[in-house]
């Protein structure tokens, strides 16, 4: 381990490559650009391969392809890029293709605004595909954890073959941090995706699955099994031969559940949560990404004022840590949750909490100011009396 | 112990660049814990730009610098920003070229003027006023030796280290106080 000082956004690529991500392809764009920036210099020094495509389209269509081939693959994007890569992100779940996308997020619809940040797209991470998509989102709040976050983005989109978002923030791809990471990318650990044991004869799993929660293996492109990128989903066993004319009843029932259902069914690897002094806690601050280091020092100055105030801090947004929220919140007068966006997460916190009689309330940041530890104190004391 | 930095200008001045410098120093070579950012406006070249850094001896909960304890003005229009609303203890240098008027930072708070980017024209290049400004910084606030500010410009700009070390020593040897 030595100590540098690391940009945020190299973060994300350092993170990916010591994962084992061998393949980039991508598009510049405000604020994710230096995520290409660098990964044009260091995937070359690892031998990997980066592209610098036409268009986000093409990126993320040209990492289903390279991940179908068995190489570890990632693209970054923001704003506009992550609106129009969404249809790709579909076919790249339906597919079950690995893949791990990261949205260094910024501010406003459309093009909005480059150079701003935000915390917008907690709801198109889950909602933005169409077609019933689930979604795997994890959201770091310092530029180490953008690093270790990465790497389990990486690790968890194997395992679960499917696309893992990573909800990084202008504020956090911009910012640099003395941090302490490995010097060895080999002492991190790195999943890899089910392969077939099958001689390449035997082997159907590319379409068949038995069960709602399982993962089949996938074979790697060329490498002498018969493959398919499925986009009409992996079917049940004798549901089908992988096309929709083949399709029977009951298998699309089957191939949207099991989507959700292979993740669901490992949701306590998946979702993370960090808690702070929530033992006693009367006013919970549930908040992620860069705001969460708002609501941390908020908890500390509403302490010191008496208020005994907790964070649960969120590292997964997908799948939604409901349970982690209602332990969280068990003895909470009353819950706070600042974000830079309307009120996506909470949302999420009120249907977490359905039944039970706690005021929710937001702070809303969306002139990309973030929020300050004073106006989540000032909240705290507005909501308490 | 918590300090927070902010260097404040127009967009072209190389404020974010200094900043990472500054960070390189503070963090890697002091051994602080340090957090960098960095604000500008999408148009680049002539809109405001600062590069803020929070440094302290202890992990950093909140990365954003809110008081700065010392403001680097190298900009009029740093000061009409960032001036009004700083306590008494903080400590401003300013650019006295590029800022004509100091009085939106509140009586009491210690002002330092030089002129920094006369100093980078005698050096060689305007562009090097950021460096003339860590110098200066370095002997402000004890916080740096010259030799460490001079091992991070080297590690973060090799570019043009000569021209950059010679920036620096100039602002180094500005007739001020040294620091603590």
């Amino acid at each position: 381990m030595s100590k540098q000082l690391l940009f945020g956004n190299q973060a994300f690529c350092e993170g990916a490559i010591a994962a084992g991500a061998r393949f980039y392809a991508g598009y510049p764009i405000t604020p994710a650009t230096e995520v290409a920036e660098f990964m044009s210099q260091r995937m070359p020094e690892v031998g990997g391969t980066y592209v610098q495509m036409e268009d986000e389209l093409g990126s993320m269509n040209a990492v289903i392809g390279a991940s179908a081939t068995g190489v570890k693959s990632v693209t970054a994007s923001a704003g506009p890029g992550m609106a129009l890569i969404q249809n790709e992100l579909g076919q790249a779940i339906v597919a079950e293709i690995p893949a791990v996308v990261i949205n260094v997020q910024r501010a406003g619809p459309g093009i909005g605004n480059a150079t701003r940040s935000g915390q917008m797209e907690i709801m198109q991470s889950r909602y933005g595909p169409n077609g019933e998509c689930p979604a795997v989102a994890l959201s770091p709040s310092t530029v180490e954890e953008a690093f270790w976050l990465t790497v389990k983005a990486v690790n968890l989109s194997e395992q679960l073959r499917t696309v893992v978002l990573v909800l990084g923030e202008g504020l956090l791809g911009l910012q640099r941090a003395v941090v302490d990471l490995p010097d060895d990318y080999d002492e991190v650990e790195k999943v890899e995706r089910p392969r077939p044991t099958l001689p390449p004869a035997d082997y159907r799993g590319a379409y068949a699955a038995n069960l709602r929660t399982d993962i089949p293996p996938i074979a790697d492109f060329g490498s002498g099994y018969k493959t398919i990128v499925n986009t009409v989903g992996i079917q049940p066993i004798g549901g089908g031969d992988g096309s929709i004319l083949g399709m029977k009843e009951g298998a699309q029932d089957f191939t949207i559940r099991r989507l959700h259902e292979k993740i669901l069914a490992r949701k306590d690897e998946i979702t993370m949560t960090e808690e702070l002094m929530l033992d006693d806690a009367e006013v919970v601050y549930i908040a992620f990404g860069t705001q969460a280091r708002s609501a941390m020092a908020a908890a500390a100055k509403a302490r010191a004022r008496g208020i005994k105030a907790g964070v649960l801090r969120l590292i997964t947004i997908w799948p939604f840590p409901e349970d982690a929220v209602r332990a969280a919140c068990a003895k909470a007068r009353a819950v706070v949750v600042p974000e830079m966006n309307l009120g996506q997460a909470r949302m999420l916190v009120v249907n977490a909490l359905a039944g039970a009689d706690i005021p929710v309330v937001g702070i809303n940041h969306v002139d990309s100011s973030f929020i300050t530890p004073d106006q989540i104190v000032a909240k705290t004391e507005e909501v308490l009396q | 112990m918590k300090q927070e930095i902010r260097i404040a200008g127009v967009g072209g001045q190389g404020l974010v660049s200094a900043s990472v410098i500054l960070a390189e120093a503070l963090g890697v070579i002091r051994d602080f814990e340090v957090v960098q950012t960095q604000f500008y406006s999408s148009h680049i070249t002539g809109g405001s730009s600062s590069g803020d850094i929070v440094m302290a001896d202890e992990p950093i909960v909140f990365p954003w610098v809110l008081e700065p304890d010392f403001l680097i003005a190298m900009a009029q229009d740093a000061v009409n920003a960032h001036g009004k609303g700083m306590r008494p203890d903080t400590t401003v240098l300013v650019d006295d070229i590029m800022v004509d008027d100091t009085s939106a930072i509140p009586d009491g708070v210690e002002i330092h003027s030089a002129p920094l980017t006369r100093i980078a024209d005698e050096v060689g290049s305007r562009r090097c006023a950021n460096m003339v400004a860590l110098g200066a910084f370095a002997k402000l606030t004890g916080l740096l030796s010259l030799d460490q500010i001079s091992q991070a410009v080297s590690a973060r700009a090799p570019g043009r280290a000569e021209l950059n070390q010679q920036a620096v020593e100039a602002g180094y040897a500005l007739p001020f106080p040294p620091g603590a």
